[in-house]
């Protein structure tokens, strides 16, 4: 078997070295991946903020007495943006709970909305239940609501392995914005809401501290 | 990834989650990439392979290698969105259709995770250098000058990357 000195001449040159040519094959599939412009990209930085408040909102197995400490520690090893954060003081968990209530047309579904401030919005961690999978070529849609206007805040279907969270993502204030609704959309029909309401929620004021 | 931190992952430590997607973010993001060609979609993949995998913890052995685990997760997610693209796309509802159709990307998505792995497992300088030689496809003068360093440092980064590298694939290159 070839050594890695050998491998590694051939893989920086692709110069053959002794190498047999299944092996040298094996090697010149590795170089052109190394050229390949897909091995160097990287995610948005977004998705890292949204997976780190997802794990600390929803605290799987490690449960509520240390949460806040593992919630900081998470935001001193990331960027200088959540690094700030962290000197403002703990603020990654949720500020406030909107309940959640299923109307007529989702009579057994149930859940809460947990909002979370983040320096890019708010992140709000939607526990349910009892919301069926909606039909292919639907789907749900959430929505904060200021008593004037409606906000979408993602989508989701329910039409997997049944999860007890959904991460949704809200770019204004829910201070303002307390009411949370969910409709059913059809594909196809366009991004304005349905009005088919399923579910509904409101929460009580809560204070404006500087982390919430 | 040292090894408890899995241990501390599979018990549900939000910290282990943290450093479980500095390690492999980019990797997964690589194979939603491969199989999606699409970056707002390969956002959405990579987010839920994370939060699928949090969701598992529980289930997941830290005695068993991690990188299959979370690449299976990954390729599940990707292939997901994409059917349900393509879905939209087409305006079918053929469930034919759907099973039995998988992306054009998927049989590069394995060698592409497993390299990206394994480029994480480099130094800075030393990826960097294997960036600028293979992707950029500077010579080794050319990348001296962009590192602002002598040609004989790219060349001994150069030969330490490619070994180094090459002992981390040695299961793939094994086969």
């Amino acid at each position: 078997m070839s050594t890695s000195e050998n491998r590694g001449e051939y893989l920086e040159s692709g110069e053959p070295s002794g190498l047999a040519p299944d092996e040298r094959a094996r090697l010149d599939d590795v170089r052109a991946v190394l050229a390949d412009p897909v091995i160097w990209e990287v995610p948005p930085e977004a998705v890292a903020d949204w997976i780190r408040t997802a794990t600390v909102g929803s605290g799987s197995g490690y449960r509520s007495r240390w949460t806040w400490i593992a919630a900081a520690l998470i935001l001193i090893v990331s960027t200088v943006s959540v690094v700030l954060l962290t000197m403002d003081g703990p603020s990654s968990s949720a500020v406030a709970t909107i309940p959640m209530a299923g109307t007529d047309l989702a009579r057994e579904a149930s859940g809460s909305a947990g909002l979370i401030p983040t320096p890019n919005g708010w992140a709000i961690d939607f526990e349910v239940s009892g919301l069926p999978p909606a039909e292919l070529g639907t789907y749900y849609q959430a929505w904060v609501n200021n008593g004037v206007e409606s906000v979408s805040v993602g989508s989701f279907h329910m039409r997997g392995d049944r999860p007890t969270s959904i991460g949704l993502w809200s770019g204004v204030d829910l201070h303002d914005y307390r009411t949370l609704n969910v409709t059913l959309q059809t594909e196809g029909e366009g991004e304005l809401s349905s009005g088919i309401l399923m579910m509904t929620g409101t929460a009580p004021e809560f204070d404006r501290s500087p982390d919430g | 990834m040292a090894r408890d931190q899995f241990v501390r992952f599979s018990e549900g430590d939000p910290d282990a989650a943290a450093a479980l997607y500095e390690q492999y973010g980019g990797a997964v993001f690589t194979v939603a990439l491969s199989i999606l060609d699409n970056r707002e979609l390969a956002a959405d993949a990579t987010q839920q392979t994370f939060v699928k995998a949090w969701k598992s913890a529980g289930s997941y052995d830290p005695t068993r290698p991690f990188p299959p685990w979370i690449y299976s997760i990954a390729r599940r997610a990707a292939i997901d969105i994409w059917r349900a693209e393509k879905h939209r796309d087409l305006n079918t509802a053929s469930e034919e259709t759907e099973i039995a159709e998988t992306p054009p990307g998927i049989e590069h998505a394995w060698q592409r995770f497993e390299v990206r792995t394994a480029l994480n497992d480099l130094t800075e300088e030393e990826r960097e250098v294997i960036r600028l030689t293979h992707y950029d496809g500077y010579t080794h003068s050319q990348a001296a000058e962009v590192l602002g360093v002598s040609v004989g440092t790219v060349k001994s980064r150069s030969h330490r990357a490619h070994r180094r590298l090459a002992a981390l694939l040695a299961h793939l290159l094994d086969e």
